[in-house]
């Protein structure tokens, strides 16, 4: 086989088919249960990992949860349910903003950009970013914070490792929240929690442990970001 | 103490945990799987304490920061040495 980017091409029918009798024979079989939750952000791999449960389980057999919380983009919250009114599927909504801030997320978070930018407080808008041409030469990655007043000024500083693992280590603490409340919801109807890591993040690690990786099963953990794209093309 | 014995005794001490057995002057920090990118910016911030200079944006790369030797010519270079 010759290596190009043709290597990563699926047959997203077959696809379609392979994950959905794995789900079915996990949910039925392995777990004993009725049914499964799904996290719906918005995005398109929850988008097709809802596809593929309604497809394994029917619409009757599995719920959507939308967990926004008020620094989500409410387009998020948008899509998510238009996903769901597209499948017929039954949904649940729970702004998790207070759950949040009784685990002083939001306060700790912001101490520690207070500590970089004294003047920051809820009026401004922070933003973690990573610099602008990374791939230019070969040097270390770093995240920088930048802040943005009312009047739309930026200011944009490096964020020390210590600060970082403080950010990240509140802005975790928003996926585990989310794992509880979609248990708390497969719980009271016996159903299992789906997952919605695809293979490309999880190469990367890019998941939160107990947070979006606290799940049953894992339908699109096999697929790279570019195959998800491929079966959500087939799909629309 | 000498920049290059101050900056091996961190990453000693710090990252391997008290085992210098394949540390030297050259050792790759990152290809050598010693320190990951955090953990780059947990040497940054020691070398401004420790030497009182301040590493730019631009500095952050593996010619100044990726082994001993690199960070000891970096750092003196820094102070003016």
């Amino acid at each position: 086989m010759r290596f190009s980017k043709a290597v990563l091409d699926i047959d997203p029918g077959k696809e379609i088919s392979r994950v959905s009798e794995f789900i079915r024979e996990s949910t039925f079989k392995k777990f004993r249960s009725r049914g499964a939750v799904v996290g719906l952000s918005g995005g398109v791999d929850s988008a097709v990992v809802a596809e593929f449960l309604v497809q394994a389980l029917g619409r009757e057999g599995v719920l959507g949860v939308l967990l926004p919380e008020k620094e989500s983009n409410p387009i998020s919250t948008e899509y998510g349910l238009k996903q769901a009114k597209k499948l017929g599927i039954e949904t649940v909504l729970v702004d998790i903003t207070d759950r949040l801030k009784t685990l002083k997320v939001y306060e700790e978070r912001d101490s520690v950009i207070r500590d970089v930018f004294p003047e920051f407080d809820s009026s401004f808008r922070f933003h973690v970013t990573l610099p602008q041409n990374l791939l230019e030469k070969d040097r270390i990655n770093y995240h920088n914070i930048t802040i943005e007043d009312k009047e739309g000024k930026r200011q944009t500083q490096r964020i020390s490792a210590k600060d970082w693992l403080r950010i990240s280590a509140c802005q975790n603490m928003k996926q585990r929240v989310r794992m509880v409340e979609l248990y708390h919801h497969s719980e009271v109807s016996h159903y299992i929690v789906a997952g919605t890591t695809n293979k490309t993040e999880v190469c990367q690690g890019f998941f939160v442990k107990y947070g979006d990786g606290g799940v049953d099963l894992e339908p699109v953990s096999h697929l790279y970001k570019t195959q998800v794209y491929s079966v959500a093309r087939y799909l629309a | 103490m000498e920049v290059a014995e101050v900056v091996r005794e961190f990453i000693i001490e710090y990252f391997l945990f008290g085992d210098d057995e394949n540390l030297n002057s050259h050792t790759s920090f990152i290809e050598d799987g010693i320190v990951d990118s955090t953990g780059i910016l947990e040497l940054v911030a020691f070398l401004e304490e420790t030497f009182s200079i301040h590493v730019e944006d631009e500095a952050l790369i593996p010619e100044n920061l990726d082994c001993i030797s690199n960070v000891e010519r970096y750092v003196l270079s820094k102070m003016g040495g």
